[in-house]
């Protein structure tokens, strides 16, 4: 008795799935035969230039913004071509984790043509500013893929920040920033990789905590409200 | 500095007759045998091209002058550095010892730091010609003839337009700011920060306002990354501007070979 009662029930659920779907495809076909070839169209166009436009507006954005204060941290050089002040790190991180890979190719192009205003060629700013991207690019993905939040509200938040956007970007940076100007300067490696090395990492670190952190908290929330939010 | 020479009205030179792509082209080729060369003479000889050319750009010494200043800085800098901790060989003159550190100066460490002062030098004053001969919108056209896609080449624009923009904002914020009497060059590198942080925020909110109005309008009138364009503004290559590739290229192709050839040169003062 019970048995049959079970299998009278299964076919029950059986049936309403089935139908289930049917209807919602029979459904979706209705709907996308009443709209138009046409307004799809614009629809789509209308996706895409949306997303060009955002991609563009906040790409020229970082770009400009790091770009200025590249040439304001440069001139306050301990070590040739690594500033000991630099402003700029804190919006490279920042605009990473805001605009995502818009914001670091923003973050490396700006500071690539500021370089050609110090004095780097554009083959030695290719190299240098790399440094620059490397360290906006790594706290995207790592706050992209491990779902971080940029207004650093949980201590999963925090942990990602310190690891990503403190302590791996900054090291690796200053790293290839550090190779390019020994490289093509020929300044000495025991300078260069120690108290240039020293200079670049330390000098980020500071900026990243006491702007970097300050900027996050406060303008965020605003940022998320707005169509430039692009790390999700 | 970017608001004068983006803004600034350019003068009208013999550079204005020249294709902005090739100009480029020149910029590019000329900066990269700068860049490698390591003979002295080399240098002395680019160097001195590059002050032609700025001389040829009409430009003020006001403008001119930024650029150079910035070239003996980084430049003698380096000179500096290389002399007293470079490890290069050669004739050693003179040594002591610094915080318990043998320093020697040697002739290899002096012609190598005297090459890079050279070397920035002539960096510095090609970029200042690069800068001041072409505006912003040549030099988006210099990379769209290129063949860069169109995407790339109005984020450049927008890129430049928003230097000068971004140095302006700055220069009003900062005045605003120094009027209720906010002083970023006193204190130590935390206090500094934080006091910079006063200009930073409304800053950053100001360019992400001026972000947003700029997509709005982006969108208000349709634009279409993948559709072809025409320009008001049309630049030919023409013969001259062939030539002007060709003498880049050959440039520095002469200074490649040359560098081969200073090998046995910088392997008697010890440098190689």
């Amino acid at each position: 008795m019970m048995s049959i009662e079970k299998n009278k029930n299964y076919s029950l659920i059986k049936n309403i799935m089935l139908y289930g779907i049917i209807g919602t495809i029979i459904y979706s076909k209705m709907l996308k035969a009443s709209s138009s070839p046409d307004e799809e169209k614009q629809f789509t166009k209308r996706t895409q230039t949306a997303t060009a436009a955002v991609g563009i507006v906040t790409f020229a954005i970082a770009a400009a913004v790091t770009g200025v204060l590249d040439i304001f941290g440069v001139l306050t050089a301990i070590v040739p071509y690594v500033g000991s002040l630099y402003p700029g790190v804190a919006f490279q991180v920042i605009f990473g984790l805001w605009f995502g890979i818009y914001g670091a190719i923003g973050s490396y192009i700006g500071p690539l043509f500021a370089g050609l205003f110090e004095g780097l060629s554009f083959a030695a700013s290719l190299v240098q500013k790399f440094g620059d991207f490397m360290q906006s690019l790594i706290p995207f993905l790592a706050f992209r893929y491990l779902n971080g939040n940029p207004a650093l509200k949980s201590k999963r938040d925090w942990l990602l920040y310190i690891l990503f956007a403190f302590l791996i970007n900054n090291l690796i940076g200053g790293l290839i920033g550090v190779f390019s100007v020994w490289y093509f300067f020929h300044v000495p490696a025991r300078i260069m990789f120690t108290i240039g090395y020293a200079t670049w990492v330390a000098s980020n670190w500071i900026v990243v905590l006491v702007i970097g952190i300050p900027v996050l908290k406060i303008v965020t929330p605003y940022v998320e409200k707005t169509r430039l939010y692009l790390l999700k | 500095m970017f608001k004068v020479f983006l803004t600034e009205k350019k003068n009208v030179t013999i550079f204005k007759k020249i294709n902005p792509s090739a100009f480029f082209i020149l910029y590019f080729f000329l900066s990269i045998a700068a860049l490698i060369s390591f003979n002295a003479l080399v240098e002395i000889v680019l160097l001195a091209i590059s002050f032609l050319f700025l001389l040829l750009t009409k430009v003020k010494f006001q403008y001119a002058k930024f650029f150079i200043i910035i070239g003996f800085w980084f430049g003698a800098f380096l000179w500096l550095i290389i002399t007293f901790t470079g490890l290069y060989g050669g004739h050693t003159f003179y040594s002591f010892y610094l915080f318990g550190a043998l320093i020697k100066i040697s002739y290899g460490n002096l012609y190598v730091g005297f090459d890079t002062f050279l070397k920035v030098l002539s960096l510095v004053i090609f970029t200042a010609v690069f800068v001041v001969v072409l505006d912003p919108r040549e030099i988006v056209e210099a990379f769209s003839g290129l063949r860069l896609p169109y995407n790339i080449t109005l984020s450049l624009a927008l890129m430049f337009r928003n230097f000068a923009i971004f140095a302006n904002d700055y220069e009003i914020i900062v005045q605003a700011q120094k009027s209720r009497a906010l002083d970023i060059n006193k204190g130590n590198i935390f206090q500094r920060l934080k006091k910079l942080l006063g200009i930073i925020i409304p800053l950053v909110y100001l360019s992400l306002k001026r972000a947003d109005d700029l997509v709005n309008a982006l969108e208000t009138k349709n634009y279409d990354p993948k559709s072809k364009r025409s320009s008001f503004f049309e630049y030919k290559i023409t013969a001259k501007d062939y030539f002007i590739i060709l003498f880049s290229v050959i440039t520095f192709v002469i200074v490649f070979i040359l560098n081969y050839y200073s090998l046995p040169f910088l392997n008697f003062i010890g440098v190689a």
